[in-house]
């Protein structure tokens, strides 16, 4: 007699398609064998997944487990991450005894480590100012480097020292697949002593004064698309440097965050237009609520791009609008925010603004 | 009409319309990458991996459904959550069958790759899943639980980490 255990897997896949989490809850505790099948199987594995694992006892019987895991979120204290070793053992044995199935590893509130060794896509490493060892322990134990398709890397953190940023290097470098690289710092990178390295990458954000820019710059090869930049540094030559350093952004994130950054007049000469800026979407995102310093820097770098293609804000004070050169696609985010009255609608955008040919306002 | 001979596993000879042999992939792949003669009056294709008894239930599956639709891949989104309860009742009936002869239906549907008759043979497994709990469904499948108590507490723990968030 034909049995369940018998189909080829895709039809018990097929079969289980129909199930809920309850149900692969219930069917794992029918016998070891449907464990195993349940266990086994991508489809359930990707619905089946550890949210709530709070004590060590527990992380340590996760590796008695025969379930193959794509998805774990451990959640451990900050302050046990970083006096107990015994931790950092068990987290390494898990990522270890995972390594085949494991597309997302989180642990705790503050410390998101997601890492796939062999195919995980993205990367992120937050870190506030207390956990450093983190970092150092997911390059010093390889774990980084297994990750060969990082397409993504996100790095947070406060404290940024010659040192972790060696870290952050090494791994980087490890991952040719890496495409894009998310940075956050206060702090401005010191320097690095590196050369022949070229990172292929093609999207950066630098948030805190996109300064760590200079830093890494002589990583980074041409290709780069995206730029995003948080309080642009009112130097002189600061967007000039970005655009003669990459020709082929396209695409220029500004965040204005900060308006202690802005309390000096732009000077007018900081940037000059060039024709060959191949930037054509801009995308300006600021609490303008008043016309302030920051507000005037932010139309004066709109006013620049003359061959804009497309301009996204995000919280618009209507005021900018008129600085609009060409651009004829126009897209407004959560301007309500900001209680202007004006824009209402599409059509009062593009009434006033004629060149305008596409406009889309979100609330 | 246009008909078809098919060959059942133990040598049983079925005629039956071109129109509900199509139902299957497989039997369509065949016809045209083959070169089966559809017109010829001697052609049999063999199908050695059905037997006659579920051969006959499939052609009758295939031969009331013939005329459906084609139902749509779109439904194949794995995240989104499938209904069971919507098996007609003339399906319902034809498979109040033994579920030695349900697991053979599927394997033939899955061999024949006849969608719809794959779909309702494997929702109705489904079911028998479906909403029970452990006991209920070693019943169903007559399984013994071969877990030694502590095991069975280990997926039990689990179990528990897999909270929906």
């Amino acid at each position: 007699m034909q049995r369940f255990e018998e189909c080829p897997e895709e039809v018990r896949d097929k079969i289980f398609s129909y199930l809920t989490i309850q149900d692969f809850k219930n069917a794992s505790l029918v016998s070891k064998h449907w464990y195993n099948l349940i266990g086994q199987s991508k489809l359930c594995m990707r619905k089946l997944r550890i949210n709530k694992c709070d004590c060590f006892e527990d992380f340590e019987s996760i590796l008695n487990s025969n379930r193959q895991y794509q998805h774990l979120t451990l959640m451990i204290e900050q302050s046990e991450l970083k006096k107990n070793t015994k931790y950092l053992r068990v987290l390494r044995d898990i990522v270890e005894k995972f390594s085949e199935s494991l597309l997302y590893l989180k642990i705790s509130q503050d410390l998101k480590l997601k890492d796939d060794l062999l195919k995980l896509k993205e990367l992120q490493i937050v870190l506030n100012n207390e956990i450093r060892l983190p970092v150092n322990f997911i390059v010093s134990n390889g774990l980084i480097t297994k990750a060969i398709n990082l397409k993504k890397l996100l790095i947070k953190f406060h404290n940024f020292d010659a040192k972790s940023l060696q870290y952050i290097r090494d791994a980087i470098l490890m991952h040719e697949s890496l495409k894009i690289l998310e940075m956050e710092t206060h702090h401005i990178i010191q320097e690095l002593n590196q050369n022949d390295i070229k990172l292929k990458l093609y999207e950066i954000h630098l948030n805190y004064g996109g300064k760590p820019l200079k830093a890494f710059e002589q990583f980074f090869d041409t290709q780069i698309s995206s730029l995003q930049v948080i309080d642009i540094p009112l130097e002189k030559n600061f967007i000039n440097y970005f655009i003669s350093k990459f020709p082929k952004l396209h695409t220029l994130i500004i965040i204005f965050a900060l308006y202690s950054a802005y309390e000096k007049q732009m000077e007018q000469e900081n940037f000059e237009y060039t024709k060959n800026w191949s930037i054509k979407k801009l995308i300006i995102k600021g609490y303008f609520t008043k016309e302030n310093h920051m507000f005037f820097h932010a139309c004066e770098i709109i006013k620049k791009f003359l061959n804009l293609q497309e301009i996204e804000f995000e919280y618009l004070n209507p005021g900018m609008l008129p600085h609009l050169n060409d651009c004829q696609s126009l897209k407004i985010v959560k301007y309500k925010h900001l209680n202007f009255k004006f824009p209402q609608s599409q059509n009062d955008v593009m009434t006033q603004h004629e060149r305008l040919k596409f406009v889309q306002i979100e609330h | 009409m246009q008909t078809i001979k098919l060959q059942s596993s133990d040598n049983e000879i079925f005629e039956c319309d071109l129109a509900v042999a199509k139902c299957s992939a497989t039997i369509r792949t065949m016809l045209e990458d083959l070169g089966i003669d559809e017109n010829s009056e001697d052609e049999v294709v063999p199908l050695p991996n059905v037997n006659s008894a579920i051969l006959r239930k499939v052609i009758q599956f295939c031969t009331y459904h013939k005329d459906d639709p084609v139902p749509s891949s779109t439904d194949d989104d794995e995240n989104k959550e499938k209904r069971t309860d919507d098996i007609t009742s003339w399906d319902a009936d034809f498979l109040k069958v033994d579920q030695g002869t349900l697991f053979e239906l599927i394997l033939a549907a899955n061999y024949l790759d006849i969608r719809s008759l794959l779909d309702v043979t494997c929702k109705t497994v489904a079911n028998m899943i479906k909403g029970k709990t452990p006991d209920e469904i070693r019943k169903t499948f007559n399984i013994k639980n071969d877990f030694t108590p502590a095991e069975e507490e280990q997926v039990r723990k689990e179990n528990t980490w897999c909270e929906e968030k």
